[in-house]
This record gives C-alpha cells, sequence and structure tokens, in this order.
C-alpha cells in the first residue's frame, strides 16, 4: 500500500491546480502559446529579417530553387534569414500564409484561387512552373492517352488534387457520372495492384518513380488537353504587399528563389543532391530518381517567357488562359488575382 | 459504468504462475508463427501480382538497410511522448473534476468524447494556421490519447466500493477526503488500464498529424515511402509503428500492474462501478433539457471567448454564430444544409456498418476465447496490436481487397471498433459471478448453455464499449472516407480544405463533434438502464 500513497500525493498536488474544464483549458494554453510566437517583426537593414516560406510537399527536388538559395545563402544575401516549412498531403498552404505564420508560400494554383474567392486575402505573385504539371498516369498496358479514354475508367485522385481533377473533367466536357472517381492518397500503389485504372499525378514525380521500378506507365499531360494552367504559384497576403516593410521582404525572398532556381536549372544534380542528401535526408529519397525529376521539370521552369521576361513570370496570355481554364471547372478565376508587381521590383536592377 | 479498457491486469489471481508465463509465451509466438505465414501465403500470391504484399524478409530487409530510421523515429517518438503526457495529465484533471462536481460528469466526458471523434485529419488543417507544425502535432496525438484515457481513469475513480465511501462518509469525511484516501487506491487497475490503452493512439495521432508534413517523422518517411512506391519501406515503416506503438502498450501495462493489487472484495467490484452515492430524482426523469442547454452555452462561451481573447482572423477561425448563419440565413444556405447533412447521411451509415462488422467479429472472438484459452493466449495479444496499426498505411491493402465502397470503409473503420469492443466483452465474460459458474457445473449444463449464460452477463459491456466503438467508429467512418472513398463528411472535410472553403470546413467538422456528443449522451444513459437491469 505505500506505492498509492506516493501516487496520491503526487495526484494530489495536479488536483491542486483544479480546472473547471481540464481540456478546454488545456487546448487554450496551447493555441495561446502559439499565438505569442506568430508574431514576426520585421527587422531593420542590418539585421537579416526572419521569414518562413510555406511549401506544399516535403523537401525534394520539386524545391530545387528554393534548396540551392538556402544553401548558397542566398536568402541571406537579400537579407533573409529564411525558414522554409514542409507541406504534406493533409497540409493548405493558403490558410498559413493568410494567418501569417508564412509570409510567401508555394502552392496549386486552383486551391489558391478558390482560397481567394472563399474569402481569403491572397495575391498569385509568380509561378514556378509555366506549364501545367499534373498528368494523368495509366499503365502502358491499358493505356490513357486523351480525355476520350477516360469514359467509364476508374481513376484516383489525392483529397488536395481533387478541385484540379473536377476543372479538368468539365474543361473536356465530361460529367462526373462517366467516369469513377477515388480518392488515393499520393501513393501510385492502387494503379500497380490494379485498382483504379489511372491516376492524377504529377509529370515529374511518379511517371519517372514507376519507370524506375520497371512498371511502363503512359502519361496524358493536362496541359496538352483543354486544361493549360500556371502552376507551383507562389502567393503573399495582399495586405503585405501594401504594407511597404514586408513587400520588401517579398522582393528580396523573390530575388533569392530567382537567383536559386537559375542555379537549379542549370544543374539538375544540384537541386537533386542538396533534397536527397541534406533537407530532405531523412525521407530516403533515391539520387537517381531526383536528378530525372530535376531534369524533366525544367522544362516546365522555363520557358520562352521566363528567357525574356525573367523566371517565374506570368504572361497576360498564360494568365488569360489560366483564368478560363479554371473558369470552366467552377474556379471563378480573375487575372486580377495575378499580379507581376512584385517581379517586376524583382527583375528591375 | 463498466469496464470501459483493457484490464489485463484484473484478470483474477494467476495459479502456477511460472509454468503459465512460460506457457503462454510460447503461444503467443505460435500466434505469430500463424500471422507469419498467412503473411507469406498472401505474398506469394495476391501481392506477387499486385506488388502490393512484399515478403516478410523484404520488409526486414528494407528495414535493416534504412538504418531503422533513426531520426524519424525519435522526431515522431518525441512528438507521440509529449501528447502522451499532456493528453493524459488533462484526463486526469478531467477525472479529478468529474469526482469532485458529479454535476459536470456528463458534460465533461461528452466534451472528452468529442475530441476523439473529432478526426485529426479535420483539426490538423484548422490547428497549424493557429500554432507551429510541432505543436500542432503534439496537440493532435494529445487528442488521440485523452479521451480513451479520461474513460479509464473515470472509471478507476468510480470503482471505489460503495461500502468505503459510506463509511469515510458516516466518519465525517467530504469527497475530497474520499477521493484522496478510498477512490485514488481503487483506481489504479482501470486508470492504468486505460492509460495503458490509450499509448498507441498517441504515436498513430502523431503519424497522422505528420500527413501535414514535416522535415522527418515516421508519417513524413511514411508518405514519402507511398509515393515513392517503396512497398517494402512502407510496410517497414508500419510495422515499426505498430511494434513501437504496442510496445508502449505493454511497457505502461506492466508498470501498472506493479502498481495494482489484489482487491479484497466480492466477486462483483472489480471493474464494475458501485453504485452512485447519490441519485437525483431529476435525472432519471425525461433527458436533462436544461443540462445539455448549459453545456452548448458554456461551449459557445468558450470558443466566442479564444476567438476574440486571441483575435483570430474572421476568415480563418468561425463562430458558432457564424456556423449557424452558414447553415440558416445565408446565402445558399440551403444548399449549405443539403451538402453538410448529406454527407452526414452517409457517414452516418459507413460509422454504423463499421461499428456492427467491429462488433460482430468481437463477439465471435470473445466467444471463442471463452471456449479455449489456447486462442486467447495465441492471438488476444495480436488482436490488440490490431489497433496499433496506422490507419493511413492499412488503407491501401484494404482498398484493393475489400473496394473503396461500404465494404471497405466498414473495415477500415472496424479495426477501430474492434479492440475496445472484444475486450469489454472478454471482462463482460469473465465477470460472470462464482454462484452462477457453480451452478453451470452443478447441472452439468453444456457449452451452449455456458455461452448464453456468459453472454447474458457480458451483455452491459456491449453496451459500454458501445460507448467507446460508437466514437471510434464515427472518428474510423471519416477518416475512410478522407482516406479511401471520397464521400460523406470525410470528403467534404478534405475538399473544403484543400480549397480553404473553412465555413464548410468548420461546420462539418461541428456537424461530426456534435453527433459524437449525441450518440455518447444517449449511449450513457441506455448503458445506465442496462447495468441496472443486467448486472448480476
Amino acid at each position: 500500500m505505500q506505492d498509492h500513497s506516493a501516487q496520491s500525493n503526487q495526484l494530489k498536488s495536479k488536483f491542486a491546480r483544479r480546472s473547471l474544464v481540464g481540456f478546454l483549458a488545456f487546448a487554450a494554453v496551447g493555441v495561446s502559446l502559439a499565438a505569442c510566437s506568430s508574431t514576426v517583426s520585421s527587422a531593420g537593414a542590418g539585421s537579416p529579417v526572419p521569414v518562413t516560406m510555406q511549401f506544399n510537399y516535403l523537401k525534394n527536388v520539386q524545391f530545387a530553387g528554393s534548396l540551392v538559395a538556402l544553401d548558397k545563402g542566398l536568402y541571406a544575401k537579400h537579407g533573409i534569414d529564411m525558414t522554409l516549412t514542409a507541406g504534406g498531403p493533409n497540409l493548405s498552404v493558403e490558410p498559413v500564409v493568410q494567418s501569417g505564420k508564412a509570409l510567401v508560400g508555394i502552392t496549386h494554383t486552383a486551391t489558391a484561387v478558390n482560397a481567394i474567392n472563399n474569402g481569403a486575402d491572397l495575391t498569385i505573385i509568380g509561378a514556378g512552373y509555366q506549364k501545367n504539371p499534373f498528368c494523368i498516369v495509366s499503365l502502358a498496358g491499358k493505356p490513357i492517352s486523351s480525355p476520350k479514354d477516360l469514359m467509364g475508367k476508374k481513376i484516383g485522385v489525392s483529397a488536395t488534387n481533387l478541385p484540379i481533377w473536377n476543372a479538368f473533367l468539365k474543361a473536356n466536357g465530361i460529367s462526373s457520372t462517366q467516369v469513377t472517381t477515388v480518392t488515393i492518397d499520393f501513393d501510385p500503389t492502387p494503379l500497380v495492384s490494379g485498382e483504379v485504372d489511372g491516376f492524377v499525378g504529377f509529370y515529374t514525380n511518379e511517371p519517372i518513380i514507376l519507370e524506375q521500378k520497371g512498371v511502363k506507365t503512359q502519361t496524358m499531360l493536362l496541359n496538352d488537353f483543354g486544361y493549360p494552367l500556371l502552376e507551383e504559384v507562389y502567393i503573399a497576403k495582399t495586405s503585405s504587399l501594401k504594407d511597404a516593410a514586408k513587400r520588401k521582404e517579398i522582393v528580396e525572398v523573390m530575388k533569392a528563389e530567382s537567383e536559386g532556381w537559375a542555379q537549379a536549372a542549370a544543374d539538375p544534380s544540384l537541386g537533386a543532391g542538396l533534397a536527397t542528401n541534406k533537407y530532405g535526408k531523412d525521407l530516403k529519397l533515391s539520387l537517381e530518381q531526383q536528378i530525372l525529376a530535376a531534369t524533366s521539370q525544367n522544362g516546365l521552369v522555363v520557358s520562352d517567357t521566363t528567357k525574356a521576361k525573367g523566371l517565374f513570370w506570368m504572361s497576360d496570355g498564360d494568365i488569360a488562359a489560366t483564368v478560363k481554364s479554371l473558369s470552366l471547372g467552377g474556379s471563378k478565376a480573375t487575372a486580377a488575382m495575378f499580379s507581376d508587381d512584385v517581379l517586376k521590383d524583382v527583375y528591375s536592377k | 459504468m463498466t469496464a470501459v479498457a483493457a484490464p489485463l491486469s484484473s484478470r483474477g489471481p494467476v495459479r502456477l504462475r511460472l509454468p503459465q508465463k512460460a506457457r503462454s509465451g510460447l503461444l503467443v509466438l505460435a500466434g505469430l508463427a500463424v500471422l507469419l505465414g498467412a503473411w507469406i501465403i498472401a505474398a506469394g500470391t495476391v501481392g506477387a501480382s499486385a506488388k502490393i504484399i512484399p515478403q516478410p524478409w523484404t520488409v526486414v530487409h528494407a528495414l535493416f538497410a534504412d538504418g531503422f530510421y533513426g531520426q524519424s523515429l525519435t522526431g515522431t517518438w518525441w512528438e507521440a511522448i509529449r501528447g502522451f503526457f499532456f493528453g493524459n495529465v488533462a484526463a486526469v484533471v478531467a477525472g479529478a473534476t468529474c469526482i469532485l462536481w458529479p454535476r459536470l460528469r456528463g458534460f465533461i466526458m461528452q466534451l472528452a468524447a468529442a475530441t476523439y471523434s473529432a478526426p485529426a485529419v479535420a483539426i490538423g488543417p484548422i490547428l497549424i494556421v493557429f500554432v507551429d507544425p510541432d505543436t500542432t502535432k503534439v496537440v493532435i496525438s494529445a487528442l488521440s490519447v485523452f479521451f480513451v484515457s479520461a474513460s479509464g481513469i473515470l472509471l478507476g475513480l468510480s470503482s471505489a466500493s460503495a461500502s468505503s465511501l459510506e463509511l469515510i462518509h458516516a466518519m465525517g469525511g467530504n469527497t475530497l477526503f474520499g477521493l484522496r484516501k478510498v477512490r485514488l487506491r481503487f483506481a489504479v487497475p482501470a486508470a492504468a488500464a486505460g492509460i495503458a490503452l490509450s499509448a498507441p493512439g498517441a504515436l498513430l495521432g502523431a503519424i497522422v498529424a505528420e500527413y501535414l508534413g514535416g522535415d522527418s517523422g515516421i508519417g513524413v518517411a511514411m508518405v514519402q515511402a507511398q509515393q515513392a512506391f517503396e512497398v517494402p519501406r512502407t510496410w517497414a515503416l508500419a510495422l515499426l509503428a505498430t511494434l513501437i506503438s504496442a510496445a508502449g502498450y505493454i511497457v505502461v501495462s506492466l508498470i501498472a500492474r506493479r502498481f495494482s493489487f489484489e482487491m479484497i472484495n466480492n466477486d462483483a467490484a472489480v471493474g464494475r462501478a458501485a453504485p452512485r452515492l447519490k441519485r437525483y430524482g431529476w435525472r432519471r426523469t425525461g433527458i436533462p433539457v436544461g443540462k445539455v442547454a448549459a453545456g452548448v452555452v458554456i461551449v459557445c462561451a468558450v470558443w466566442y471567448a479564444l476567438i476574440w481573447a486571441l483575435r483570430l482572423d474572421s476568415y480563418l477561425a468561425k463562430t458558432p454564430g457564424d456556423i449557424l448563419a452558414f447553415l440558416t440565413v445565408s446565402e445558399g444556405a440551403a444548399e449549405h444544409r443539403s451538402i453538410i447533412f448529406g454527407a452526414l447521411g452517409i457517414t452516418l451509415r459507413d460509422a454504423l456498418a463499421g461499428y456492427l462488422v467491429g462488433s460482430a467479429v468481437a463477439i465471435v472472438a470473445a466467444i471463442s476465447i471463452q471456449f479455449s484459452t489456447v486462442i486467447e493466449a495465441m492471438f488476444m495479444p495480436i488482436a490488440m496490436t490490431l489497433r496499433s496499426i496506422p490507419l493511413v498505411a492499412l488503407t491501401p491493402l484494404v482498398g484493393l481487397v475489400f473496394g473503396r465502397d461500404l465494404i471497405g470503409v466498414a473495415v477500415l473503420t472496424a479495426t477501430i471498433t474492434f479492440v475496445p469492443t472484444l475486450v469489454n466483452l472478454t471482462v463482460g465474460m469473465k465477470q460472470m459471478p462464482r454462484s452462477a459458474e457453480d451452478l453451470l457445473h452443478a447441472y452439468g449444463l453444456g457449452w451452449r448453455q455456458a455461452v448464453a449464460v456468459r453472454t447474458m452477463f457480458a451483455l452491459p459491456s456491449l453496451v459500454t464499449s458501445a460507448r467507446i466503438a460508437i466514437p471510434g467508429a464515427i472518428l474510423g467512418a471519416v477518416l475512410a472516407e478522407y482516406l479511401a472513398t471520397a464521400t460523406g463528411l470525410g470528403h467534404l472535410i478534405a475538399l473544403s480544405s484543400a480549397n480553404s472553403d473553412f465555413s464548410t470546413l468548420w461546420a462539418a467538422v461541428t456537424v461530426t463533434t456534435v453527433l459524437s456528443v449525441v450518440f455518447y449522451a444517449l449511449l450513457s444513459r441506455l448503458e445506465s438502464a442496462a447495468v441496472r437491469r443486467l448486472s448480476p
């Protein structure tokens, strides 16, 4: 019985701190603690300003330019003390930027536009990809190479890609009854196991992964079938863009991004190496696969537009095409949601 | 109130200690061997063509080749440990509050049930906006622990024998004194069982939360392994997660066993709650509307106060008023209602199917266990680990074998509802009074009668376990809808989260939570009735 008196003493001290509703108090403490730490003050020109950038996925070669910028001290050179925050399958970037927990975010265009339509105060300030990287991946033996091949098929789509998928279907006049959509979670297993006939993948990821694993695939780029899109867009709060100090920080971030991506595009193995061996070390990435992905990604990042105007540039024509694509899918995009103003500052010497 | 959790330690005195131990060890190994055999066969047949089930040795090889995911493991472990700690501190506070102020009991436990079935997939995207990613993971881990643990602690605290409490009362001791001197001592076995049972939840909560992203962690590594089609690695990570959560359960159970002691009491004392000292007449008559209203008012007040005090962005944080307006008077309210309640209908169906499948399997398993101690020793420990398997890793396999419709959802959900039901039933069946057992022997009745009699005594346990299993079923259904079927509230949550549609997201989460609170409250009433009527 001695054990118990010891225990009861220990518990007694806890009861001393009586709480009416234990759980709520606990939750409140958690929330308030975080609220204290979420205000970021912009420091003067001398010391580097702490800035957070939110990715929409894990730290792999998809973010090669940012990883290079961090590793080579390009952010620091522009007076920014950068924290790069990884995303994941369940994360939405827009709320994180909206709440001020990140100054800049990299996200999908459709979700950014939907967030703005749902009341978020955001502006799209640049496009990492000039072409829409989403594609339908199918098995080579049972290929889906045009939208009409989709009829009667079962397609796997991850929850976060559903807005894009629905928009694509509408763009091609396919009703949701003509194709079966099932939710899968960023995992090509259901295709290989035969559970689905195809899935919405990322041009630079799954096709390469499956190829390496000896699975022959067919890819159909959404970009080629009525769904051109500026993608991997950079977003910031509109109110930040109106605040002189914040705007300056954003411009400096984008300068570093531009320089980082220029280096990454010139040498695909640079970003791949950083992802595999440094920033995404615990993800156990395959270097070979990351280099292949970086190489194919270059085709999306660099275009005639970017050669003329600079990386991330969003031409009026591309913005119009993007707005049209998204509107087909029921996302009421407008050209006003996109702005090259920050990029103009980035590239004006 | 009956056994909510698995008082493995309360299975009665163990005779012939050492040989028994060796024997049960061997039997567990035999059970594992059967499981391993089934795995190898499955991998060689279905798995080979679909490339979805790797052979065990490939998985072990991946585990070694990847160096046991050291950094990832530490990261997730640290999140889970803190989640476990805070979740249990909150559970102890909640349990003690319930005893000191019995009027708050219903309210607190309903709130606890709400935290259990508010799914991480829904809470995560909201939480991460307000706190940093690390805190988000810890909070989700704590939320996965809190309810299971609080249920066990409360059960423990109310399992003091009535005679001891009456003695204290007669001697002039107050409630606090009774809590300190009597209830705490009686509380240890059931509370410890509840805390042990909550341990796997801490790790699984952290893993699901890691699907929000991160640089390191088992969940993060699993996302990457799944996307990179590294099937053996995915299995290796799932296996590792399962082993660690199961180990967490075992370690906490063993520590608990050290603190537990043999109760000198009559047959029905352990696990079964002593009757409450006081019963309020108005409690028994009709639905206590005033109480429900008071609860709603308190929750709404705290909700408003938090938003106001923390100056939360009105786009991200919705008030109860916003949600009500969204569903009633806003533009398109009718459409909002049809979307939300349409999804609710599907989720109800999915949860019910999952609950029924889980319970049916648990009943069959509990009855087979009554027959054969060999089966019990072989498979009970393995069944216990079922709830340690991360659902996110299980989904592709279940999706392939059972499809991504009602059956698939039912199976995924059943993995959550099966364990609490099995555990409670097993304990319930064993709680048959000695006198009834003697009577069975004396009349030389056959196994049919034996099962019938035991089942009668186990009925209250079925209702008790429903109180945990049904919020669990709602949680499982929402998660399965999110991961696998693209229907119901789970899908609505995923979609509104992806589109930053916070009005729909908050409304969906609120509806899910209210649903489980209502079920919990109804089942609590049903349980008191069942216990009164059917208790030995």
